[in-house]
């Protein structure tokens, strides 16, 4: 009889831990969707930039631009800087140092 | 008789002026005179002048007219001075075996050896001188020609060029001038007047002396085209914004 009535006071403790338990288990079966609703989300975040890096990627080479100059440099060909410029370059031989070895055999005479 | 006559008459007029034709026809050594005129040519402002309107197109046409006249005398002023050196390479030569002889006569085998050189180089020098001259001054007139056209743009955008084109007129006028000396001094031989052995070093040196003296004097006239021709350039650039001027398709009225 004692370990009936043990057994009672037992199970009256226990119920209320089966309970929570059990409420445990009735809310986690509601959150199991949301949670599978928002993994689908990150799938589709992810695979959505997944696509979009592998569309960069795949890009023709001819379509890349090349690196577009600071400046425009092009000098025009009759523009007088550029004239002025070439007309710097022009140089005249240094006649006396043309003559020296016609001197040195002058020398040698 | 009638007939006669009148067949007479037409043989004197047709004889006449083929004597004519024959006579103002240049030979190759006067035809060296023409090329020097390559810059006193009509160059494009002239060429433009009395247009009223110009477009883009028909300037840059005129430009490759000149340029291309300009080409074409640099290359016929190259082929004749080429054949002139043809013809004196004999002269040379000759006047080479002249000094050989004397030379025997008078001096060492070792000295005759080093005036010959001397010789050689002389001419050598005078040829390749005067080549790099006339380089120099085909690269002037190549740049006054593209001033020209940098003028002439700016000329249609109504801005004054009248104290530029004098200064163009007198670069034309020297260059010119220094390829009139260059041509001149191209066709020169120099030989060795010997007198004696003890007078071997002077003979030699008069020689030499006569070669720098006509040399300098080629060069002082090349360095002066030059000056004239940066003359220009530095006026020109004193107008505002000159290198983005174009021509427009609403250009001014050239006079």
């Amino acid at each position: 009889m004692e370990e009936q009535t043990e057994q009672q006071t037992i199970e009256q403790k226990e119920q209320p831990e089966l309970k929570e338990l059990e409420g445990k288990k009735e809310r986690y079966k509601t959150n199991v969707p949301i949670l599978i609703f928002l993994v689908l989300i990150l799938a589709l975040i992810f695979g959505y930039f997944w696509y979009y890096w592998q569309q960069l990627n795949a890009l023709p080479q001819q379509l890349v631009l090349p690196p577009i100059p600071q400046r425009e440099v092009i000098e025009k060909e009759d523009s007088v800087s550029a004239v002025n410029k070439e007309l710097q370059e022009i140089e005249v031989l240094d006649l006396d140092q043309e003559f020296q070895e016609i001197d040195q055999d002058v020398n040698s005479l | 008789m009638k007939k006669i006559s009148f067949i007479l008459v037409l043989i004197l007029i047709l004889g006449g002026t083929s004597v004519l034709a024959i006579q103002t026809r240049p030979n190759l050594s006067e035809r060296g005179s023409q090329f020097l005129s390559t810059t006193s040519q009509e160059g494009l402002l002239e060429r433009i002048k009395e247009r009223v309107q110009i477009s883009q197109q028909e300037f840059e046409q005129n430009r490759a007219e000149v340029k291309n006249l300009m080409e074409q005398n640099r290359i016929e002023f190259r082929n004749w001075l080429e054949n002139k050196r043809q013809e004196m390479k004999a002269k040379i030569e000759a006047k080479r075996n002249e000094l050989k002889a004397k030379l025997q006569k008078i001096t060492t085998e070792r000295k005759q050896k080093i005036a010959e050189r001397i010789y050689d180089r002389i001419n050598a020098l005078n040829e390749r001188m005067t080549d790099h001259y006339l380089d120099v001054l085909e690269k002037l007139e190549k740049l006054l020609e593209r001033v020209e056209s940098r003028t002439a743009k700016v000329k249609t955008n109504g801005r004054d060029v009248a104290e530029v084109e004098i200064l163009i007129t007198q670069a034309k006028e020297a260059i010119s001038k220094a390829r009139e000396a260059v041509k001149n001094q191209a066709q020169k031989i120099y030989q060795i007047e010997l007198t004696t052995e003890t007078n071997l070093r002077i003979d030699v040196g008069k020689a030499r002396q006569m070669l720098h003296d006509d040399l300098k004097a080629v060069e002082k006239l090349v360095k002066e085209a030059r000056e004239s021709v940066r003359l220009v350039i530095v006026k020109l650039a004193q107008i505002p914004k000159v290198d983005e001027l174009e021509i427009s398709t609403t250009s001014q009225p050239l006079q």
